[in-house]
């Protein structure tokens, strides 16, 4: 048995990679590695975005200013400041061609520091046999029957907290650590096990963290007498009780060709009918189902397939794993304003996820608040895919942790006879949903209130044709012909700001203090004062009460 | 009483207005009549040593007696060189010290602020939507096929 063991430093600028379950028995676990080489253009953009962060220092920008570096004769690299906030400045970042077509976008968040210390979380989750990383693209090295190879994880974010952390800086990548050939490292990988290696969590109370905003020192009033669970959920395991290891069941992955040598076979008469007949009246009868799935689903190896006990003679890979995962990555969502102005209902970010609908997330769920500033998320979505019946359920999770979860239908059913299945899963799916009260919560798109009034019984929904909610109607249009991965539309509030906007008005504060604290910041507008101290008359006291409730200058 | 005019070149929100404050004449003179110390109304005569140009260019005054600031709020001729200024008192600057000992809840600040908390008073353009995917998803496609038997 191989080890994988992290050594750090190494950089790979790609992105995709992750590990994810190839094939599990009882004895052994294969992994595999989904990854792509990137563009030019990608690689550049983060190597470039690399530079900024270590070499660029925030000083050297100004609000609305621009920064243009050419990549090459057909491209500049577009770095544009969009706004400061204290010491937190925002910008985008983009490759575009000459003749300013953008090619690639993001925006950036860069926290004035004197020296920005980065922290790496890396997590090794022994339940998914998945790596993350809160680094955007986060490298490693890892040694192999003696020889060296590289992976990495591109926008994965996890939270600590789990015992599967390992915490290391991370050094400026090396660009000359490039693998000549990722199909060295696959190779390799599929042909042995890996084991993760178990770095528990060390103690760490010493990251500074950014610069938090300025702001008052209020304490606030009152206490906290509940408890704060934070984000705990994790996604439940797939369900290990399989309709496939049942006997009764049995599920192939077939090819085209196959497909067609069965539609022969099934139409022939080579098999002992009269044997055959004491059962079924034909074997067609003995197929539970045939369905397209918009992915490509596990299997094993090739194997003969059987109707009952009759030997078809037609090979195909047989499917082992009913319940098969599909990981579609992570979005990290970063404060844009810094401000309420991110959060909830001044900012709205609709999910779109494939064969279920559009739903709205809250953005208060993603963004964090710690040590008096907005912190980012990391917006996950993982489907559980039912390859017997294609129900689907995509659980929503930010920094590792569920905040919703989604069911739908990913299946197209074939018809393969005269005997409608389409028919008999829609009265199984009809009578399953009316008897649990989920009709109305799906009629009316509230993929939620279907979920929860569903919980625990996502394996019986079956749906013969794919469908999906968007914009909280059902439809009948196809999941097969809209999009295959999900989206965020993300709606923020912009905010007209006029110069000197703090020096008339001032900004919510909200804090409790002396006011000789205040001389010399600006503008004041006083909540409330018990006026104390002053040998004044009454009236006098009213009108200075009624002045520093206007504003004052102090 | 001692009478100081002064030009105020400040905004009247200041609590601390010693440093914007230039000094145009001063006077010695009696209270006559009742006089609200709030709102006190002095009487001036203009001749040689005090000209109406220098009475018009002041917008401020301390009343000595009274240990009191006051903006000028208006100025009257009664008749030829004497004018009637009409006073209000700056209870800002003329309490300060007092003021600036005193603890409050700061609703709003220049400075020292909240930007987490919601602020009514913010003021919105048309609203910026963006969208970005997710880096993966339903990719390619699989025939199931499913039978009775083992």
């Amino acid at each position: 048995m191989s080890r994988f063991v992290y050594d750090g430093g190494k950089y790979l600028f790609a992105v995709n990679a992750k590990t994810t379950v190839y094939e599990e028995t009882d004895s052994y676990i294969y992994f595999f590695y989904e990854a792509r080489e990137i563009t030019d253009t990608e690689r550049n953009l983060m190597l470039i975005q690399r530079l900024i962060l270590e070499g660029i220092r925030f000083s050297a920008f100004n609000e609305g200013e621009t920064l243009i570096i050419p990549i090459n004769e057909n491209m500049d690299f577009l770095i544009e400041c969009n706004y400061i906030i204290g010491n937190i400045a925002y910008f985008s970042v983009s490759v575009t061609d000459k003749t300013g077509v953008i090619l690639l976008n993001c925006t950036h968040r860069y926290d004035g520091r004197e020296s920005v210390r980065r922290r790496t979380y890396v997590e090794i989750d022994r339940t998914t046999n998945e790596i993350a990383s809160n680094e955007d693209v986060f490298g490693m090295t890892f040694s192999l029957n003696g020889k060296q190879y590289y992976t990495f994880v591109n926008g994965r974010f996890g939270f600590q907290g789990n015992g599967y952390w390992y915490k290391q800086p991370v050094p400026i990548p090396e660009p000359s650590d490039q693998p000549s050939s990722y199909q060295e490292i696959y190779q390799v990988l599929y042909a042995n096990e890996i084991e993760f290696e178990y770095i528990p969590l060390p103690d760490d109370t010493t990251d500074t963290g950014g610069t938090a905003p300025t702001e008052g020192t209020s304490t606030g009033g009152g206490s906290n007498k509940g408890t704060q669970y934070g984000l705990t959920v994790s996604l439940p395991p797939v369900p290990t009780a399989s309709a496939l290891t049942s006997g009764f069941v049995s599920a192939y992955k077939m090819s085209i060709s196959a497909l067609y040598d069965l539609y022969g076979w099934l139409w022939s008469d080579n098999f002992d009918l009269e044997q055959f007949k004491k059962i079924f009246s034909q074997p067609i009868d003995l197929i539970t189902n045939l369905s397209i799935l918009p992915f490509s689903v596990s299997a094993g190896s090739a194997d003969n397939i059987y109707f009952g006990n009759i030997d078809s003679g037609i090979s195909a890979n047989r499917i082992w794993t009913q319940y098969q995962t599909l990981s579609c990555g992570t979005v990290s969502l970063q404060p844009f304003w810094d401000a309420y102005l991110d959060c909830s209902p001044h900012t709205k970010i609709e999910l779109y996820l494939p064969y279920i609908g559009s739903i709205e997330i809250n953005p208060d769920d993603i963004l964090m608040l710690s040590g008096g500033s907005l912190s980012g998320g990391q917006l996950n979505v993982t489907y559980y895919v039912d390859v017997l019946n294609g129900a689907c359920c995509a659980f929503v999770s930010v920094n590792g942790s569920k905040i919703g979860e989604y069911c739908g239908s990913c299946s197209t059913s074939i018809p393969v006879s005269g005997v409608s299945y389409e028919g008999v899963y829609r009265g199984l799916l009809s009578a399953g949903m009316s008897a649990l009260g989920m009709v109305g919560s799906v009629a009316t798109g509230n993929a939620i209130g279907a979920v929860s009034s569903g919980a625990g019984v996502a394996t019986s929904l079956m749906s013969s044709k794919p469908s999906y909610l968007h914009g909280g109607n059902s439809n009948a249009i196809s999941g097969y012909l809209g999009s295959q991965k999900p989206y965020l539309v993300i709606t923020r509030p912009q905010q007209s700001l006029p110069v000197d906007y703090g020096a008339y008005y001032g900004y919510r504060s909200n804090i409790t203090e002396t006011l000789s604290n205040l001389v010399g910041k600006g503008f004041t507008k006083i909540g409330s004062i018990h006026l104390q101290g002053i040998d004044c008359t009454t009236d006098e006291a009213d009108e200075i009460e009624r002045l520093l409730k206007e504003g004052v200058v102090l | 009483m001692n009478i100081y005019l002064y030009k105020n070149g400040t905004e009247k929100e200041r609590v601390d207005k010693s440093n914007f404050l230039t000094q145009v004449a001063s006077f010695t003179g009696t209270l006559r009549d009742e006089c609200d110390i709030l709102n006190p109304v002095i009487r001036f005569t203009t001749d040689g040593n005090f000209t109406f140009s220098q009475l018009n260019s002041a917008n401020y005054a301390y009343l000595e007696d009274f240990g009191r600031y006051y903006f000028i709020t208006d100025r009257k001729v009664v008749r030829a060189n004497v004018h009637d200024v009409f006073l209000h008192e700056d209870v800002l600057f003329t309490w300060k010290s007092g003021i600036l000992q005193n603890r409050a809840i700061i609703d709003r600040q220049q400075e020292m602020f909240n930007t987490l908390m919601p602020d009514s008073w913010t003021t919105y353009q048309k609203t910026q939507v963006n969208s970005v995917e997710f880096p993966n998803g339903f990719s390619g496609y699989s025939y199931v096929l499913g039978v009775s038997g083992l």
